[in-house]
């Protein structure tokens, strides 16, 4: 057991250096990131865009979701092959994603011969330049986006996330600016068209995967204008407005499923600040918990599910242990754990050529060179017991935490857990 | 024991990274194997655990059970001997909290939708009723029973990605080793022969969940490994006709899911109840004009969606050690696809919500209780 020990801790992790790939960003509107790769069998093409649900205009919430399906329409006229149907053709498939800050939609083919790179961007550039929106594509793709959403509220604690972002955030997220939010009636053809554009102007492009770069290079610097780099998106930092956390509260509602839930939560800063490994960190370390962060701000969020009269002494343990380790900084076995399962998790998201240009793509909107992901290995690697002690003194103090507890439907919750106010759904 | 089947799988371009997948054929376990194995995993993640960043990953599936070691090339290698001791060892102790979530588990069952619908498609297509049985049998001598029977033969290690072929040669010192050296193992073993449909129509199979918000309906099918194509096309993926159909012209639904076994396939749907059966007349039209729609460019399109998949697959680490028992891709059809033989039609919803059209079909009624356990629902659920 002893030598089985030491040879666990013998181990080494990766360098940085191995999460390095090859990949040339193109002075092109928009910017587009070549990363090849021959003999993957396979060629992708990635974009994502700085804009999510949370850039919704307040007559215009849900567009940006919106916007997301219409992106796969007719192209060249209406009624012509859609975006899918021409991608089938060449034996592909897409999907598509929106957050509150972010969207992305992708493409992956077979690399069926020395064309299929070129056939795949070809096939971008017709999306770029003749996307159709009409009054027929946006009645259809908003009676799916509310399919969409009734299958996946049907899952309980489906709201929970939204609840807790009204608590921690003054003003409180505005329901409809959750990427779940029903497309708004109003969103007309041409608002959505506009916004189609915008997003281009502005979005990066990855095409991955198994051509020749020198072909692939000239023909996209053909098609395409020179334009200027994307430039990172800038917010107000925490505290500022736009990223201006609310008092303090604790909450609880009602859910629809048998056992409870409790959500013990901090608002943080966002993408890029020097603390964001060190909160991560912690999320991984304390166990159930995540961090999301946007532009200028973001939450630390963890989560228990239990018995309802057990919620508060999860909370209590979250707070606590965070608190100890504010005080007394993180045992250095424990940190190495964390630490080995992080760098673990950087590998696993390289693992797949789609995967690996998504983190291209978000490593240039960022404004950063395509391979960042080895900069964030490195981060992970310098990463100490005394920064982690700092981060959580800094960003969790148990004074600021904000509590949303969801209860079974009939449990009767005064007064056993106190100070706590009644949250009723919007 | 039989001899260890080894498969090593090449290495692409994945990184830093390993994974290791021991497992044996599911029909030599008994029914609480599923159990077993999971605690078995949750006992090999306690010994490796803090190793690099180690995953163990472990359970059943339709057709194999496994174990397997998931991370940086260095921790796999290392943990190799623990993984490969997991046979020969005796059948883990389900500690209480194992029991209960177990019991719990099985209790709940029947609420649980997807477990319903699954019920039903294999009641439906095989004739496998009651699959969850009166009560799970958790004694120590059935445990070590339904142990010994899954590991006794058919084991087979897959390994693929950046590990060590020393680490691998020293772990598997003193195990007989038959080595396979290429990917494909062949098709998968057979569960048995679907029931075709009779002749005076649709089977129908109605279970009841009443105040469902949704109702799911399922198509089954009769297929073999060389339709694949065909149902590529059908179901198989965005631009098949069923999603293109039941989402994006008629926007009855946000997804099909669709699953093959080796008989039988389904596709399956989650719909408001006022439009299931309007979403089941369109789809069997999709089935049966099938074979007139799909012109050679259309099959030839399904034909290249099958081989990316194929790609999708051993383009990660866990894809490829998945895609290594599949068999060989069918070749690019040439004749026009043959409309499938419908099996029948699972229909899972608050019955007295449905549109009348229902219940003019003959269909056969269950609750979810007898579905699932033959009997009431569990006391205590």
């Amino acid at each position: 057991m002893i030598a089985l020990l030491a040879c666990a801790l013998a181990l080494p992790l990766p360098p940085a250096e191995r999460f390095r790939f090859p990949a040339v960003r193109l002075d092109t509107s928009p910017t587009v990131v070549l990363l090849p790769e021959p003999g993957s069998g396979l060629v992708s093409a990635q974009w994502l865009f700085d804009t999510g649900a949370a850039d919704d205009a307040p007559e215009e919430f849900g567009a940006a979701h919106l916007v997301e399906h219409l992106a796969f329409g007719d192209i060249g006229a209406e009624g012509a092959a859609d975006y899918d149907e021409r991608l089938g053709h060449l034996g592909g498939l897409s999907d598509g994603w929106t957050d509150r800050e972010r969207a992305g939609i992708g493409a992956t083919i077979p690399a069926a011969d020395a064309r299929s790179g070129a056939d795949l961007f070809g096939l971008e550039l017709a999306r770029m330049r003749t996307l159709v929106v009409s009054g027929g594509s946006l009645t259809r793709q908003r009676a799916v986006i509310t399919e969409e959403l009734a299958e996946t509220h049907d899952a309980a604690h489906g709201l929970d996330r939204v609840w807790l972002s009204r608590l921690l955030w003054s003003g409180g997220e505005p329901w409809s600016r959750h990427p779940a939010s029903p497309p708004q009636e109003a969103i007309a053809a041409g608002a959505a068209m506009a916004r189609w554009t915008r997003l281009l102007e502005n979005g990066v492009l990855v095409l991955a995967g198994d051509f020749d770069a020198a072909e692939l290079r000239a023909l996209v610097e053909a098609a395409l204008p020179a334009g200027r780099r994307p430039s990172p998106r800038t917010e107000g930092e925490l505290g500022q407005p736009g990223c201006e956390p609310a008092a303090p509260a604790t909450s609880w509602t009602r859910g629809n499923g048998n056992r409870g839930s409790v959500l013990v939560a901090w608002p943080v800063p966002g993408r890029g600040h020097r603390d964001r490994v060190a909160l991560e960190a912690l999320a991984r370390w304390v166990g159930g918990a995540r961090v999301s962060v946007g532009a200028g701000c973001g939450e630390w969020v963890a989560e228990r599910t239990d018995a309802w009269l057990a919620l508060p002494h999860h909370r209590a343990s979250i707070v606590r242990a965070l608190r100890e380790v504010a005080a007394r900084g993180l045992d250095a076995a424990v940190l190495d754990r964390v630490r080995a399962e992080a760098v673990a998790d950087q590998a696993r998201a390289f693992s797949s050529l789609p995967l690996r240009a998504r983190v291209a793509a978000g490593c240039v909107l960022a404004g950063r060179a395509p391979d960042c992901a080895a900069d964030e290995v490195q981060a992970w690697l310098d990463l100490t017991g005394e920064k982690l002690a700092g981060a959580a003194a800094r960003w969790l103090p148990a004074e600021a935490v904000t509590t949303l507890a969801v209860l079974p439907p009939g449990t009767r919750f005064a007064p056993l857990i106190p100070g706590v106010r009644e949250w009723s759904a919007p | 024991m039989s001899p260890l089947l080894l498969v090593l799988l090449p290495t692409l371009a994945e990184g830093p990274m390993a994974r290791a997948e021991l497992s044996f054929a599911r029909s030599e376990g008994g029914p609480e194997v599923d159990l077993l194995v999971e605690a078995a995993g949750a006992q090999l993640r306690a010994r490796v655990a803090g190793r690099l960043g180690l995953r163990v990953e472990a359970g059943c599936g339709a057709l194999r059970c496994r174990i397997a070691l998931d991370g940086l090339a260095p921790a796999v290698d290392a943990a190799l001997p623990q993984l490969l001791a997991v046979p020969a060892s005796p059948a883990p102790r389900l500690t209480l909290p194992e029991r209960k979530q177990a019991r719990r588990s099985w209790r709940g069952a029947w609420r649980r939708p997807a477990t319903v619908l699954d019920a039903a498609l294999h009641r439906l297509a095989e004739g496998t009723s009651a699959p969850l049985g009166l009560r799970p049998d958790l004694g120590r001598s059935a445990l070590a029973t339904s142990w010994a029977a899954g590991w006794a033969q058919a084991r087979r290690l897959v390994v693929a990605g950046d590990y060590s072929a020393e680490a691998l040669t020293a772990a598997l010192a003193g195990q007989e080793v038959s080595r396979v050296d290429t990917g494909s193992t062949g098709p998968p073993a057979s569960r048995g022969n679907a029931t075709r449909a009779d002749a005076e129509g649709l089977p129908l199979l109605a279970v009841d969940w009443p105040d469902a918000s949704r109702a799911q309906v399922a198509l089954v099918w009769a297929t073999d490994p060389a339709q694949a194509p065909r149902d590529q096309a059908l179901a198989g993926d965005f631009q098949s006709h069923l999603v293109q159909a039941l989402r994006e012209t008629r926007t009855f639904t946000y997804d099909v899911s669709f699953d093959t076994f080796d008989t039988w396939a389904t596709a399956s749907w989650d719909v408001r109840p006022e439009s299931a059966w309007e979403s089941l007349t369109v789809a069997l039209g999709e089935l049966w004009e099938q074979g007139r729609k799909d012109d050679a460019g259309a099959r030839e399109a399904a034909w290249r969606r099958l081989l990316l998949g194929r790609a999708l697959l051993a383009d990660t680490l866990h894809g490829r050690i998945a895609g290594s028992s599949l068999g060989p891709l069918p070749p690019l059809p040439a004749a026009p696809f043959s409309a499938p033989s419908v099996i029948g039609a699972v229909v899972v919803a608050d019955l007295h919500a449905l549109t009348p059209e229902w219940q003019a079909l003959p269909h056969s009624e269950l609750d979810r209780c007898t579905l699932l356990y033959g009997a009431n629902c569990p006391p205590g659920s």
